[in-house]
């Protein structure tokens, strides 16, 4: 594999002549090769749909040509559509900005550029990574804009529908368990009756209220920094611009982002995405009281509580033969740890920005982007391979 | 980071090499843009204006 000069403003750079990538991003690897955690993939869909959107917005405004705007569409719809993934290989802990993973999105839509229009790799024409690509943007608005488009439409697309599916699966063991009379506790010591229905009730109401609660934080995350460029001013990009891009993200996405009222608020914090992990932290506390709860009263088979019978998914012990155990519930508590401790990042990330910019925003899409896809998988896991196929035991409760 | 704003008239490239010349040779800005030839006195006055860089603005050619 051959190696070919691309440039940047400290110089040449050599890159690996089968990348579309360029010096900057380069740099990046050799500088930030730091263990195995990369930006999130959200973060290359969401970057894709801002560049086309400010590409859309530039070009309706007069500043960007027919040609030039023709061809980052193109390969913003490339990118969007699951090509070129494997050309965005930088790591989480690099510049507290993540400018070289913005640059990354530039030097690649630059290049295939080149390679759409017949112009060599690396010669930055017809469209420039910095001066067509990134026009009208700095990394410092458009990093904590693909941050919210991210975090936005994962908890859309993905974590809400999985919360919404396990909550209605518990929501119909509780109606047909509506009339199962067992010992209700208090200080886990004997209380008065309950119905299993009306116990498991009380897991619907939580999980109905932690869906209101993340819909309520997502309304910081639908306000947009893009148009405050490096500071929050918006310099070097036109008035409008903000907010004609932001229109273009609500279209893309079917969401309704719009452009926030004070860019100085949004790119100097990131306090929206840190209540976001807060509701995040609160779904996980509740999803680790309902799998404790679960695994302790299928304590048993025969020496425990053994009020519920979960489904015996595959053989649990090496040693004791005919063992099963609430491993579901083992998986969604272990994910509920991991859910808090990564809110406990965002939230030292969000405290730590000085001035005009927080300079953690890796750190922190990155812990909301893993809560967000742990979770999914392990609400539809718990509902799918334990909720569903659970049952009373009716000889003991 | 003035030369910020000369960046939609001169491109990206010709921006960082005034700041990096600039600094180099411990000129001013306005000394290194005009020594690289990248833009005339009067051209640099018009779009490095700080008042000018604190909303939004981009600047022209002229």
């Amino acid at each position: 594999m051959g190696i070919r000069k691309e440039t940047d403003s400290l110089g040449e750079v050599g890159v690996p002549s089968d990348k579309l990538w360029g010096a900057q991003t380069q740099r990046s690897l050799e500088h930030f090769s730091i263990g195995q955690d990369l930006i999130p993939r959200e973060m290359i869909t969401a970057y894709a749909t801002l560049k086309k959107a400010a590409a859309r917005a530039n070009h309706a405004g007069g500043r960007l040509e027919d040609k030039r705007y023709g061809l980052i569409v193109q390969v913003c719809d490339e990118i969007l559509s699951g090509q070129h993934q494997d050309m965005f290989p930088l790591h989480v802990w690099m510049t507290g900005s993540g400018t070289q993973f913005n640059m990354n999105v530039n030097e690649v839509i630059s290049n295939r550029c080149c390679q759409l229009a017949g112009t060599p790799l690396g010669s930055k024409t017809p469209v420039h990574p910095n001066d067509h690509v990134n026009m009208s943007q700095s990394s410092n608005d458009s990093f904590p804009t693909a941050m919210n488009i991210a975090a936005a439409v994962s908890v859309k697309e993905r974590l809400l529908p999985a919360v919404k599916a396990l909550r209605d699966a518990v929501a119909a063991k509780s109606r047909e368990w509506q009339d199962v009379v067992k010992i209700g506790r208090t200080h886990m010591q004997d209380a008065t009756p309950i119905t299993l229905g009306e116990e498991w009730s009380g897991y619907v109401g939580m999980l109905s209220d932690n869906l209101d609660r993340i819909e309520d934080a997502l309304k910081g995350v639908y306000q947009l920094a893009l148009g405050g460029t490096a500071v929050g001013t918006g310099i070097n990009a036109a008035p409008g611009f903000g907010e004609a891009a932001a229109a273009e993200i609500a279209k893309l996405t079917n969401l309704p982002f719009v452009s926030a009222s004070n860019k100085y608020t949004v790119q100097g914090a990131h306090d929206a995405q840190v209540q976001l992990s807060g509701t995040l932290r609160t779904l996980a506390v509740s999803l680790y009281k309902i799998a404790n709860e679960v695994r302790l009263m299928s304590c048993g088979p025969r020496a425990g509580f053994a009020e519920l019978i979960i489904p015996a998914n595959e053989p649990g012990s090496s040693i004791m033969p005919g063992k099963v155990n609430p491993t579901q519930a083992e998986a969604l508590t272990m994910i509920a740890v991991q859910v808090m401790a990564n809110d406990v990042a965002v939230g030292f990330g969000g405290a730590g920005g000085y001035l005009e910019m927080n300079v953690y925003k890796p750190l922190i899409i990155f812990n909301i982007a893993h809560a967000v896809t742990i979770m999914t998988d392990g609400c539809t896991n718990f509902r799918k391979f334990l909720v569903e196929g659970t049952k009373p035991n009716l000889k003991t409760i | 980071m003035l030369v910020t704003a000369l960046s939609p008239v001169i491109g990206y490239d010709k921006a960082s090499k005034i700041a990096h010349y600039a600094l180099d040779n411990d000129l001013t800005l306005k000394q290194a843009a005009l020594q690289l030839g990248f833009v005339t006195e009067d051209e640099f006055e018009r779009v490095v204006d700080p008042a000018k860089m604190v909303h939004p603005y981009v600047a022209n050619a002229g």
